[in-house]
């Protein structure tokens, strides 16, 4: 069953982007802000994580790179 | 190859700005060298009078662990201050394949600068908030006003109260390009080695807003740094509690290498008296 990227635990994010370039990494080879699935907004103390969901976003990578463990993989 | 040496200068008075690009930036690696080098021949070509401020960013801003701190630089009416502090400035210019902004001069109007997709833009500021500049999620907002600040949280110092001095309010930087990562592989490896060494940096894991490719969020994050550190940390503008990583040369020199960056042994043993040779042509300046 294909998996998913889901943030169940947004409120712990602190801002790091760790996740934003390990996306953009998996996505295309890219260390970058601009071409990545995932979007971090808001500010500090209140960031928002938003996911395109138009990409492959099952890569488990993601889930191990953010240090306060923000992220579930969930199947579809 | 990468080579990291494109440099924004920004004039506020002509409301002008150009992206120049000189193998010499890249020679000098980046961070407090670089900016000391800018400021040294700023004060060459168009003296003491005109205010100045730069900021830097270092070769492994964003792209390694515990490495995302910014330089701060501004002469004004003699004053010259340097700063470092955290935030996202640094890894987003690094990761655009900027090393620096230069800002000179100053404006008729109070301003905010936004910079996006190559261009650079004049914004009357009271009608141009740098809240609603750029794009969400792809911003570092820099405040200049009643201190300086990058993304509302992290500080750096300022003595010569840029807003007033240079009627410049704010700035707005938005990701327009990316980093190829030559050798992805080898890239994670080092990546990893880095990011194992936790247990050597002197400060401890929080919940705090973390710097743009930091995993630590400690509880320094928001100040600026205030530690002495040696040239090499500086230049990479590593953060000061890494100090014990990044001053190894032979970490240093695998960062590069597997980012494809022309540095070698010898040059970065070499590095501190170049250094010290920059330093000093801008003490005799000012």
């Amino acid at each position: 069953m294909a998996k998913i990227l889901i943030v169940p635990r947004e409120s712990r994010c602190i801002g790091c982007g760790l996740c934003v370039l390990q996306a953009a990494l998996v996505k295309s080879g890219k260390l970058s802000i601009n071409d990545s699935y995932i979007r971090v907004t808001g500010r500090p103390g209140n960031y928002k994580v938003t996911i395109d969901y138009g990409n492959d976003t099952s890569s488990p990578s993601v889930v191990k790179i953010c240090p306060r463990n923000c992220f579930d993989l969930v199947e579809k | 190859m990468r080579e990291l040496n494109t440099i924004i200068k920004i004039d506020l008075e002509a409301r002008s700005f150009n992206f120049v690009s000189h193998p010499l930036y890249s020679k000098l690696i980046g961070g407090e060298v670089v900016a000391t080098y800018l400021l040294s021949e700023f004060v060459k070509s168009k003296g003491k009078k005109v205010p100045y401020l730069s900021i830097l960013s270092g070769p492994f801003s964003g792209v390694f662990p515990y490495a995302s701190k910014g330089y701060f630089t501004s002469y004004i009416e003699g004053n010259f201050v340097t700063s470092i502090g955290g935030g996202s400035i640094a890894p987003f210019l690094n990761l655009n394949n900027i090393l620096g902004i230069e800002i000179y001069g100053k404006s008729d109007l109070p301003i905010n600068i936004e910079i996006a997709s190559r261009v650079v833009k004049f914004l009357d500021a009271p009608n141009n908030p740098i809240q609603s500049l750029g794009i969400a999620g792809k911003k570092s907002t820099m405040s200049f006003v009643g201190g300086i600040k990058n993304d509302d949280y992290f500080l750096y110092n300022d003595k010569s109260n840029i807003s007033l001095s240079m009627n410049l309010f704010g700035l707005v930087f938005t990701a327009f390009s990316d980093f190829k990562i030559p050798d992805y592989q080898n890239y994670k490896e080092v990546y990893n080695l880095i990011l194992d060494k936790e247990d050597q940096l002197t400060v401890s894991k929080g919940s705090n807003p973390s710097c743009y490719g930091c995993p630590i969020g400690c509880a320094f994050s928001g100040v600026p740094e205030k530690e002495h550190s040696s040239i090499l940390p500086r230049t990479l503008i590593s953060c000061i509690y890494a100090n014990p990583i990044y001053s190894d040369i032979n970490t240093v020199f695998s960062c590069f290498d597997v980012l494809g960056m022309p540095y070698n042994h010898e040059f970065l043993e070499r590095f501190p008296s170049e250094a010290s040779k920059v330093k000093i042509e801008l003490s005799s300046q000012l």
